[in-house]
């Protein structure tokens, strides 16, 4: 079990083509960290560079309190588990998890008491005498974590392990992945392109763009008060709405406008808004398409934050329905989010309400976050 | 639907008939040989030749009882089984290098490489004599084996590097963070992985050096003389044995058909996978 830390660290490839840019990140002992990010982030190359494998132009790296920038990847206490699963065809699922401890010279009596371990943890007790190709992609999967488990390393390093399966054995997979994180305590770092898993598994997330890590934190907090814009329309699926506005302050109200509509801020937002320099300017604001409704009931108590909309597209997903819409007098789009039993159909203009406490509020030169 | 089926069939029959010929065409000439190995001397120069199966083993006892044959056999078998060996070693060990290191001159071995490959065997031949003659190496075994060498790596290595290539950077990085070295990865991952590549690459080189005749003339006189070499003694200015010269050529080829039949998925799997993605 150890931390790991990351100070200043820059990868350059020849060329100028820079990957990752002033990465620096404490990672606790014990934690599960995940690098989420679109493709090209710098997310995989961040994970290979504390896995040794890929050299580090600038900055420092740390394992415990291990100096490790210039240590092999074998002397570095990791195990490592790949997208691919990377397991070696010639060899039969026990010899794949035993390698690495042979390499160790590990005594034998050992090496089979780990590798047993490790496959009951992983309910894979009875392919241990089957070479790789005998294996579906799941039974692959676990064998790729057990020679990961049976090495105890101080660190698991994780590379999109779960993108070549099937959507149902991803789900199975995650919660597993997530119940032998509880079960070893081991320093887990996870890379996926995959929102969901990130927000499911993680204790924190690093949200990635062009090399620049955007938000740390926990999922809850990433998903309720992101930092910038990307990570707004990141983070959730539906992606966050976002819509151009004007704050206009009417009487002792601040009142956000976009082609014919207005939507109200509540007190405590729009006392927010008026101590920054934002009123008369236009911003962007974001809102969750589950913070839309269209339930007459919610439209009634809500009376100034409610727009008209026409319905492009309903989606049906059995527990909930997703309205595509667009909103009179203005470009944007809408996704929102509603119970399964609306009455809205394709082509029909509707009536929704905001919820103006879940409305958040981004610069439109910067990105940054106004107030969430 | 009846036009399809007879059109369907027309097209198997045609193709089936186009093999056949292509077969023959092929094979006349190897059954030819057959056929005078068992014949004696007085039978193929008649007119017109006689076919006896009277005393058909005639040919093949008299080779067997040949001393230099068997010399020849010898050096054949050492010859050929060295250099595969040899041919492996360092084939493999030079496309793994070009298949994953960057190091100067890279480009320089492979443009080299290929060069032997498509250059005339016969142009290599002067400078390779003056060579192993400076070298005290005419008519010796190891001389024959370290010309020959100049031709099958580069085959060699073309077959195994389009292997390794096609070999996932993963399972190295994998064997790295398990605790291999770079020449560990080789051993025990690459290699195992390859077997394949390996077998097709050592059964081309077996079959170019069992065959071997060209450099083989200058540089074998009598003790190092392989099969080949042998069986093109039996044509002389005032006399040719026939039936020796056929049986001696057809004891010659058994071993490569023998192995390229036993072989032969692993052969077309190697060379197809070398000639894709080398």
């Amino acid at each position: 079990m150890a931390s790991v830390k990351l100070k200043n660290v820059y990868k350059k490839y020849p060329g100028g083509v820079t990957a990752v840019s002033d990465f620096s990140l404490d990672i606790e002992d014990k934690e599960f960290i995940v690098l989420v990010g679109p493709s090209g982030c710098g997310k995989t190359t961040t994970l290979r560079m504390i896995a040794g494998l890929e050299e580090i132009t600038e900055g420092e790296v740390y394992i415990g309190d291990k100096f490790v920038n210039d240590v092999a990847p074998k002397d570095r206490d990791i195990a490592m588990v790949f997208q691919s699963y990377a397991l070696y065809p010639h060899m039969t699922v026990f010899d794949n998890m035993a390698f690495g401890l042979k390499l160790r010279k590990t005594p034998k009596d050992q090496i089979k008491k780990r590798v047993h371990e490790a496959a009951r943890i992983l309910e894979i007790e009875h392919l241990l005498d089957r070479k790789p190709k005998a294996l579906s992609g799941g039974q692959r999967q676990r064998v790729a974590l057990g020679r990961a488990i049976v090495r105890e390393p101080k660190v698991f390093l994780m590379d999109e392990p779960l993108s070549n399966l099937d959507a149902k054995l991803r789900v199975q997979m995650r919660t597993e992945i997530s119940k032998l994180h509880q079960k070893l305590q081991t320093t887990i770092i996870y890379v996926t392109h995959d929102q969901t898993e990130a927000l499911t598994m993680a204790s924190r997330i690093v949200v990635m763009k062009d090399g620049f890590i955007q938000q740390v934190d926990s999922p809850q907090a990433l998903y309720e008060r992101p930092d910038n814009l990307f990570v707004a329309g990141f983070i959730g699926s539906p992606q966050m709405n976002f819509i151009n506005v004007v704050a206009e302050k009417q009487g002792n109200d601040i009142y956000l406008k976009f082609g014919g509509n207005s939507v109200k801020l509540t007190e405590g937002k729009a006392k927010k808004l008026e101590s920054t320099d934002y009123v008369g300017k236009e911003m962007i604001m974001g809102i969750r398409p589950e913070d839309i409704h269209d339930e007459a009931a919610y439209i009634e108590t809500m009376p100034d934050a409610v727009i008209d909309a026409e319905v492009e597209v309903v989606e049906m997903l059995g527990s909930e329905t997703l309205l595509y819409m667009t909103i009179d007098g203005s470009t944007s789009n809408l996704i929102a989010k509603v119970n399964p039993r609306t009455k809205a159909r394709t082509g029909d203009k509707i009536k929704i309400a905001f919820d103006a406490n879940k409305i958040h509020l981004f610069d439109k030169d910067t990105e940054r976050t106004i107030m969430n | 639907m009846k036009t399809n089926r007879l059109k369907r069939n027309l097209a198997i029959f045609f193709t089936y008939f186009f093999v056949f010929c292509f077969i023959i065409f092929y094979m006349a000439p190897f059954f030819w040989m057959l056929l005078t190995s068992f014949q004696s001397q007085v039978n193929l120069t008649s007119i017109p030749p006689k076919i006896e199966f009277a005393n058909w083993f005639e040919n093949y006892r008299k080779l067997l009882n040949n001393d230099k044959f068997m010399l020849s056999l010898r050096n054949s078998i050492i010859v050929s089984l060295t250099t595969t060996i040899l041919t492996l070693a360092f084939a493999s060990m030079g496309a793994y290098a070009i298949a994953r290191l960057n190091f100067k001159g890279k480009s320089f071995i492979l443009f080299s490489n290929y060069s032997i490959q498509m250059g005339p065997a016969v142009a290599f031949l002067i400078p390779i004599f003056l060579i192993m003659r400076s070298l005290n190496l005419i008519d010796t075994l190891a001389g024959f084996i370290i010309a020959i060498l100049v031709f099958t790596l580069p085959v060699s290595m073309w077959v195994l590097l389009g292997f390794f290539k096609s070999i996932p950077r993963e399972m190295e990085e994998a064997g790295l963070i398990d605790g291999c070295k770079r020449f560990q990865i080789f051993l025990e991952i690459i290699l195992p992985m390859s077997r394949p590549g390996l077998i097709s690459a050592g059964i081309v080189t077996f079959i170019l050096v069992w065959g071997e005749l060209l450099i083989a003339l200058p540089l074998t006189l009598s003790k190092s003389i392989p099969l080949t070499v042998f069986a093109s003694s039996f044509s002389g200015i005032y006399f040719t044995d026939y039936g020796g010269a056929a049986a001696s050529a057809i004891l010659s080829a058994l071993p490569t058909v023998i192995i390229t039949l036993v072989f032969r998925n692993y052969l077309l799997k190697g060379l197809i996978e070398g000639a894709v993605k080398g």
